[in-house]
């Protein structure tokens, strides 16, 4: 839905971005932030709130939708030649991840503020994102979580190489490490592995007995050749994914991902 | 035993209505539906669909629309009487799997109201009218997860029975590059190749709501953002070839502030503006009705509706073929040459800036296409008309395909940095791609057009790809506005990377029915230009591929 000019809070994270929006706390720029969504105090976000989204629209509107005269009003240059002002979070921070060739489709960084818990009672399917009161994730965690044989349940490594925690927090009880990719949106894993079979298995009993085969437990048919494996959320998804990439038995593996849509 | 239709967490919990007789009688607000019948009371009269000539000759009957949204209200009085038994789905919670994707709780309204546009039932003495008001509804509440394997679940599921998908969602509107997740991609061609017999499901989306300008500034209230000014083909879901992007017009047939300009983008139908009495009315949460949907999500079901008539019309119309049609009969709209529209200043106490908006209405091999408008705003009567004398163009076996092509030398060329002076247009690098001869699309259907363009600055995604503006010039001379310079910002009003010209696809109907060749000129020019100061990027490569059919076809 679209908002008016200023709120560009509720637009960006207008339905299925609301709970992910009143988990988190106001953050304030620092030098390395990442681009977080956060809730502003002040701005209405009817999703989120549940109320009427036309009561919050319509206390922000500007007035009715006369246009200006063209005579009264000469044309100014355009604001786009104006030199633009820095930012600290103008760009991402750091390297980005490094994945198996092909596992996903945008650089991904991690966000080691957050985590990302799936199955809460009021939030079935979308995940709530929290801070995370220490730091679980990390790119050793995660390197050394894809380096581990997963097949098809969790395969998080045993400790956590910064020693800030143990390593199987992150993958147990529903949680995910949270991925910011270049679009700037906020990325988990909620379980699962998609995969695409190679052509030439004859029906949809060959498909599954081809990833039975491989020792993976197909969930559901999507679509001709494509299936959803079961994988814990979170760390031995991604791990899963990897191991089937690399394994070449597949035309396609992708991660299940979480990410926001936005209804228009 | 009874069946839990909704999780028992959720607040709103449903039971099965009773058996009972759709009445017959005019419904008590359709008077009010300004988008069916424009009377003048709210805009301009005729700025409508046109569709009530069609509704004595088609309703819809026999076509099945599938809603993918956040919850389906099913047991709605004015969507029950239309809704498929058994064969919708839940993606979420502790009822996953079964037929009942209804709303959790009062937030999940959008869906309910998506579902009333296309198909409230007419006539039953009850609420509003939908646009098909005898089409046959399914709901797939696959943003309720939001997880790709639902998304891609709910676009290929039923793909027998389905014909329409109606998908009033997309990538967030902040003026940043989503490409669409592979799984997407695989989708929607698998959708088009093998739905409806082979004859292609019909995916519509919404162009998106992140244009944002102002009528009457005020000072705002912090955080101060400015407008996004994106372009919908920004948005890798509504730009792919299969989908059919939908922008939105206001009640006087105008681009409302919210609106995005794309080559991406097909046709309009109405929506909202900033006058508040004139947003859109339909079905509501909790058996109710509301008068204050908006957005492209309104104009998409829109849409999907006069969509629904056109196949009962002719049931044989392929994916390509309702394409076509669309565009060669919507009405063209917003006559006006030129007048002066507001955006905000772009800095808190910055005064509002006016700047010249003209509908850029030209003309391409007999149709009238414009950036902010596409082909115009949806005419159901000529639609449907059309449609059922239509003789096909094919289906997906018989799109030719030319390309991917490249440049015979790579680009791979620094783009000057803009000098941040007014009043100059920058210094454009313009790459050239000669189709060759053997390619036989004498009428192009869809262009796609890949550029990587990155930021020279090192590892982090390109915060440069905002400055860029991108055009795609035909051998005849059309031009595709792929990209103008824009600025991104966060939540906190913060500049942050407008993601990277990474083999970024964009995607143009721009070229509608033109030749992909000029006689013995087959070049297709890519011109990028840095128009802001700041960021340095650089002019890697492009690609081209050009779909259509031979010059001798309908």
């Amino acid at each position: 839905m679209p908002q008016p000019p200023t709120s560009l809070t509720a637009s960006l994270c207008a339905g299925v971005c609301a709970l992910l929006l009143t988990a988190l706390p106001m953050q304030p720029a620092a030098a390395g932030d990442h681009d977080k969504p956060v809730t502003t105090p002040g701005t209405p976000n009817a999703a989120a709130s549940g109320a009427n989204p036309s009561t919050a629209q319509r206390a922000q509107r500007r007035g009715p939708a006369d246009r200006v005269d063209p005579a009264s009003k000469p044309p100014s240059a355009s604001p786009s030649h104006a030199r633009r002002g820095s930012s600290a979070a103008e760009s991402l921070p750091g390297k980005p991840i490094e994945l198996a060739p092909g596992l996903v489709d945008q650089a991904l960084w991690l966000d080691q503020s957050r985590v990302a818990e799936f199955g809460a009672a009021d939030s079935p399917g979308a995940p709530t994102l929290v801070d995370s009161p220490r730091t679980i994730f990390t790119p050793q965690v995660i390197e050394k979580s894809l380096a581990a044989p997963a097949h098809g349940k969790t395969a998080g490594p045993t400790d956590n190489a910064d020693g800030t925690g143990r390593a199987d927090d992150a993958g147990s009880q529903g949680r995910s490490p949270v991925f910011i990719d270049a679009s700037g949106r906020a990325r988990a894993l909620p379980g699962g592995v998609i995969v695409t079979l190679k052509a030439g298995l004859a029906d949809a009993a060959a498909e599954a007995a081809e990833l039975t085969a491989a020792g993976l437990q197909p969930l559901r048919r999507i679509t001709d050749r494509h299936w959803l494996v079961a994988s814990e959320p979170g760390l031995a998804s991604l791990a899963l994914a990897n191991q089937l990439q690399q394994s070449g038995r597949f035309e396609r593996v992708q991660p299940n991902w979480w990410v926001a849509r936005q209804r228009k | 035993m009874v069946e839990a239709l909704s999780d028992p967490f959720c607040p709103l919990q449903y039971e099965l209505p009773k058996p009972r007789t759709v009445l017959a009688g005019t419904d008590p607000k359709r008077v009010d539906q300004w988008h069916l019948k424009n009377d003048g009371r709210f805009g301009l009269t005729g700025e409508d669909l046109n569709v009530e000539p069609v509704w004595p000759h088609f309703k819809g009957r026999g076509v099945r629309v599938a809603v993918i949204d956040d919850a389906i209200e099913l047991l709605h009085e004015d969507l029950w009487p239309n809704v498929v038994a058994g064969r919708s789905y839940n993606y979420s919670g502790r009822t996953q799997g079964n037929a009942w994707p209804l709303p959790c709780s009062l937030a999940d309204h959008h869906g309910t109201a998506v579902s009333g546009l296309i198909a409230a039932r007419g006539n039953n003495r009850f609420g509003g009218t939908g646009v098909a008001w005898e089409a046959s509804l399914v709901g797939y509440n696959a943003l309720a997860t939001s997880q790709d394997v639902d998304v891609m679940d709910a676009l290929t599921r039923d793909l027998a029975a389905n014909d329409i998908y109606n998908n009033s969602w997309g990538s967030p509107d902040d003026g940043r590059l989503h490409p669409a997740e592979p799984s997407f991609t695989t989708a929607i061609r698998q959708g088009i190749e093998t739905g409806r017999g082979g004859k292609g499901a019909i995916y519509v989306f919404p162009a998106g709501n992140g244009g944002c300008y102002v009528d009457n500034v005020v000072p705002p209230t912090p955080p101060y953002i400015p407008c996004v000014r994106e372009n919908s083909n920004y948005d890798g879901y509504v730009n792919k070839l299969g989908t059919i992007a939908v922008c939105a017009v206001s009640s006087k047939g105008y681009q409302p502030f919210y609106g995005e300009n794309g080559a991406n983008i097909l046709v309009c139908a109405p929506s909202s503006d900033t006058d508040e009495n004139a947003s859109v009315r339909t079905t509501a949460l909790e058996n109710g009705f509301r008068d204050d949907f908006t957005g492209t999500s309104a104009s998409t079901p829109m849409v999907s509706g006069v969509i629904a008539l056109m196949l009962e019309a002719n049931p044989e119309l392929t994916w390509r073929d309702v394409r076509l049609i669309l565009a060669r009969t919507a009405r063209q709209n917003d006559a006006v040459t030129e007048r002066i529209i507001t955006y905000p200043g772009e800095n808190p106490g910055d005064p509002p800036v006016n700047e010249i908006f003209e509908p850029g209405w030209a003309t391409n091999f007999g149709l009238n296409n414009s950036k902010r408008y596409g082909f115009g705003v949806v005419d159901a009567e000529a639609a449907v008309a059309t449609a059922q004398g239509w003789q096909s163009v094919g289906d997906s076996r018989s799109l030719l395909t030319c390309g991917p092509y490249q440049p015979e030398t790579d680009v791979d060329t620094p783009l000057p940095d803009h000098n941040g002076d007014p009043g100059n247009d920058g210094i454009p690098v313009s790459s050239t791609i000669p189709v060759p001869a053997d390619c036989a699309i004498g009428h192009i259907e869809f262009v796609e057009i890949r550029v990587s363009a990155p930021s020279m600055a090192g590892t982090t995604p390109n915060p440069g790809s905002g400055d860029l503006r991108i055009r795609l010039t035909s051998p005849h001379g059309l031009v595709s506005e792929l990209a103008d310079e824009h600025r991104c910002y966060n939540a906190r009003a913060q500049f942050v990377s407008c993601g990277d010209y990474d083999d970024f696809a964009f995607g143009s109907v721009r070229h509608l029915d033109e030749p992909a060749r000029n006689g013995d000129n087959g070049n297709w020019t890519l011109e990028i230009t840095d128009r802001l100061a700041g960021a340095t990027s650089r002019f890697q490569r492009w690609s081209l591929t050009l779909y259509g059919r031979p010059a001798v076809s309908p």
